[in-house]
């Protein structure tokens, strides 16, 4: 079980890598994006607009939605578990990784990062 | 000389034969001058007409009309004027031994007053009598005092009733049984006697009231002579059994008040329900009652009044094959057992020339189940039987109260609110934008009677198909046309249905049903701008008139915004993910109850993302074009994805769909094109709710198909 918790979790940082590559060329955008509150981290792994945002960032959120569903997916497929799961999981890495103030969705309700 | 005085006694006698004979056959003509001459200077009149030749035990009249008119007294301001009629009757005289200390020279005349026929109208009119074969006893002491003045001197008088008829206006009191006994000695006072009243009617039709007994006698309390008191009263309601310890009647204020007291009395009494299981309703139990009544000047007035039901009391109703489909429990279960309370209500019989004009109802309120009902003014007229009047019902918890039977089982909550403006014609009603809502939900299931098992299906544990519906937040607009045309548009919050197959949530539902609104086919039903939400997005059809009889009707159903993912959910899949919306219409078709599907039609409404996750183990074990599909299907984004339905009656079903997209991952995202059809049977599939095929196992098979 260990063993199995270890895998899903270099899967899942190995996940946030990928999708950190496959959106190499918005790197600087999905920052951007998230600092100036055209995006935010939901917590089932995928981007979202928070309230009063924009469409600036759709066109970024919906091919980084993409690129990260794939990945999960696959993660998902290879431990047997709902993409969902693999979606949640990467999650509380994400809002772990992204600075204090960023727009994040945490069961359905939008707030900033805390300090 | 002998000779002449004998003649001229002979003449004598003959002339006083002849005087006598005169006198007897010339009576009829003098009899009237005689009475008037007898009655000069009394309070009363008679007159007869049609008079025969007397016997010497009577004589008989065509017509008498005796009046009397009595003052204005402490209880009436009025006088009153009595008139009393016999047609076709006869007075007869017998001189009786019965009193033996009569003075010297005196005798008991009995007298005997009977006539095919007797009417009493006082005037002013406030009701009339009538008896056939009347017959009235009258006892007097005649007799010759000093200086030949004839003394006559009335002993008793008795009038026994025998299914008389009094009316006042179109009431009518049929059947009337009294005994009247007065006498000098109990100073004319009439004691105490039962007067039963067999029947009442009003405007000819049988009142649901009748078998009225009271004690009845005119001595009166002499600190309140003006009221009349009627003691140990009862009635049968609708063959029930009511009550009343007495009934006082003020003379003056013409005012009557009582209570009644409906003593446990069984409710399927009621008019429209029936003691034996059958399709009307039928029902158990007892009910007692408390109606405080006052009755003045043509009105009555009902102040909180109430109904209680024993415990166990229902009203069961059945369907067409007599089977019991649902209860209302008439007993609260919280709140005591309190069926209808504070009923307070004004009834007044509008009179016009003499004739019952109008009966209007106004002040109508009660708590009924817990709630109010009340209703708006109500003038009804007897002449056109029409009124318009506005029931509204306020939070009446009648759905706490259903038993669901049978087939049916679940509970319902919640109070019903609403205003339903009724109007009344002839016989038929109409309801104009009447509304009945609920903040209540309930939830029923519904098992099909068992069917005989196979042994095998009872080996693998089969189980009855069982649907279980959910629902809340039901409100209702309708209308009703006199000819029967019914319009009802409805609301509900959602409605959950769910079987063995899945569960299926449509939620603000809404659309209009049309009921008998088709003379020349009175079978069709019309529903039209139905819509709910589906799924997250939409079900809508514009119209459908489905025929009852022929089980046949045509429409074109329409899907918005379902998500895809959604679909695949209800499915189970585990390893497909997609993203993006449909819409389609499908044009469905039913005849005898099975569905048909005409060429329908399902798009994508903007890109999306389909990704068919697989293990690499899978990947390694599939064959090279099994791979390329796995790769596709790893992130294909499609820009267009289409889908056309057909499904025969026997549910046999082709679904092709054509997706159009790439996949960056996939040969540097050059363009794909994915084809499916799925041949199926979607009767099974829409019966247990699942609206597709298992899309993972389609993908496996043509893989299977391309590796061999």
């Amino acid at each position: 079980m260990k063993a199995l918790q270890k895998n899903l979790f270099k899967a899942v940082v190995v996940a946030i890598l990928v999708v950190g590559m496959g959106s190499h060329a918005f790197a600087l955008d999905l920052e951007t994006a998230r600092s100036s509150g055209l995006a935010g981290e939901v917590d089932n792994g995928l981007l979202a607009a928070p309230p009063g945002a924009s469409s600036a960032a759709k066109d970024l959120i919906n091919s980084t939605n993409n690129a990260r569903r794939a990945e999960y997916a696959r993660i998902a497929a290879q431990n047997n578990l709902s993409l969902e799961a693999v979606g949640t999981l990467a999650s509380q890495k994400i809002f772990a990784k992204i600075p204090a103030g960023t727009w994040i969705q945490v069961q359905g309700t939008w707030k900033k990062k805390a300090e | 000389m002998l000779k002449l005085l004998l003649r001229f006694l002979m003449a004598g006698l003959f002339f006083l034969v002849l005087l006598c004979a005169a006198a007897w056959l010339s009576f009829p003509w003098y009899a009237q001058s005689l009475i008037d001459q007898v009655l000069a200077g009394k309070p009363f009149r008679v007159t007869v007409s049609g008079i025969a030749l007397p016997s010497t035990s009577g004589i008989g009249f065509q017509s008498l009309q005796a009046v009397v008119t009595t003052p204005p007294d402490e209880c009436n301001e009025a006088a009153t004027t009595y008139t009393l009629s016999l047609s076709n009757g006869e007075l007869a005289w017998r001189f009786t031994n019965r009193s033996t200390n009569l003075p010297q020279g005196f005798s008991e005349l009995l007298l005997t007053l009977k006539a095919d026929a007797l009417t009493l109208i006082p005037e002013p009119r406030q009701f009339t009598f009538g008896d056939r074969d009347a017959r009235i006893n009258v006892t007097l002491v005649i007799g010759v005092k000093e200086g030949f003045n004839i003394s006559i001197k009335p002993l008793s008088a008795t009038y026994m009733v025998e299914g008389a008829v009094a009316a006042r206006e179109k009431l009518r009191l049929e059947g009337i049984n009294y005994n009247v006994r007065l006498s000098a000695a109990t100073q004319w006072q009439q004691p105490l006697d039962t007067l039963h009243i067999a029947r009442l009617s009003s405007d000819g039709q049988p009142a649901p009231m009748g078998n009225f007994r009271a004690l009845f006698g005119s001595k009166r309390d002499p600190l309140d002579p003006c009221t009349l008191t009627l003691s140990g009263c009862s009635v049968e309601l609708f063959q029930w059994m009511a009550s009343t310890e007495r009934i006082d009647y003020n003379l003056k204020a013409k005012r009557t008040s009582f209570t009644l007291d409906l003593a446990k009395i069984p409710l399927n009494a009621l008019p429209g329900l029936s003691q034996g299981k059958s399709t009307i309703p039928f029902a158990t139990g007892r009910v007692s009652g408390s109606i405080p009544i006052e009755f003045q000047d043509s009105t009555i007035t009902i102040r909180n009044a109430m109904v209680v039901a024993e415990s166990g009391t229902t009203i069961t109703f059945c369907d067409k094959e007599k089977k019991p489909l649902f209860a209302v429990d008439m007993a609260a279960i919280k709140g005591g057992n309190e069926l209808l309370k504070n009923l307070n209500a004004t009834v007044t019989f509008n009179s016009k020339e003499k004739q019952l004009s109008a009966l209007a109802l106004r002040d109508l309120s009660a708590t009924l189940f817990g709630g109010k009902i009340s209703s708006s003014p109500v003038t009804f007229d007897p002449q056109t039987k029409s009124a318009f009047f506005t029931i509204k019902l306020n939070d009446i918890k009648l759905l706490d109260r259903l038993k669901l039977l049978g087939d049916y089982k679940g509970s319902l909550r919640g109070g019903i609110s609403g205003t339903i403006p009724l109007t009344l014609a002839g016989n038929r009603f109409a309801i104009q934008n009447g509304s009945l809502q609920s903040g209540g939900s309930g939830s029923i299931t519904i098992t099909p009677p068992a069917q005989q098992q196979t042994s095998g299906e009872r080996i693998l544990h089969q189980e009855q198909p069982q649907n279980s519906y959910s629902f809340s937040g039901p409100q209702l607009q309708f209308s009703r046309s006199s000819d029967g045309k019914t319009e009802v548009d409805f609301q509900l919050k959602h409605l959950d249905q769910k079987n063995a197959g899945g569960e299926l949530a449509l939620n603000s539902l809404k659309g209009r049903l049309l009921l008998w609104h088709n003379n020349l086919n009175p079978a069709l039903i019309s529903l039209s701008d139905f819509s709910s939400g589906l799924l997250g997005g939409t079900i809508a059809l514009r119209q459908i008139d489905y025929d009852m009889v022929k089980k046949e009707g045509e429409t074109i159903v329409e899907i918005n915004h379902i998500p895809l993912q959604k679909l695949l959910d209800m499915q189970g899949t585990k390893k497909m993910y997609v993203t993006g919306t449909i819409k389609g219409n499908i044009p469905i078709k039913i005849k005898n109850n099975l569905f048909a599907i005409l060429d329908g039609n399902i798009t994508s409404e903007q890109s999306g993302q389909i990704i068919y996750a697989t293990s690499q183990e899978e990947r390694d074990a599939a064959n090279p074009a099994m791979r390329i599909t796995y790769d596709v299907l790893s992130n294909l984004l499609y820009a267009q994805l289409l889908s056309s339905i057909t499904m025969e009656p026997d549910g046999k079903s082709l679904m092709s769909i054509h997706i159009y997209g790439t996949n960056p991952d996939f040969q540097h995202g050059r363009p794909v094109e994915l084809n499916l059809s799925i041949q199926q049977n979607l009767a099974d599939l829409l019966r247990s709710l699942s609206v597709s095929s298992n899309v993972e196992k389609i993908i496996s098979d043509k893989a299977s198909k391309k590796k061999r």
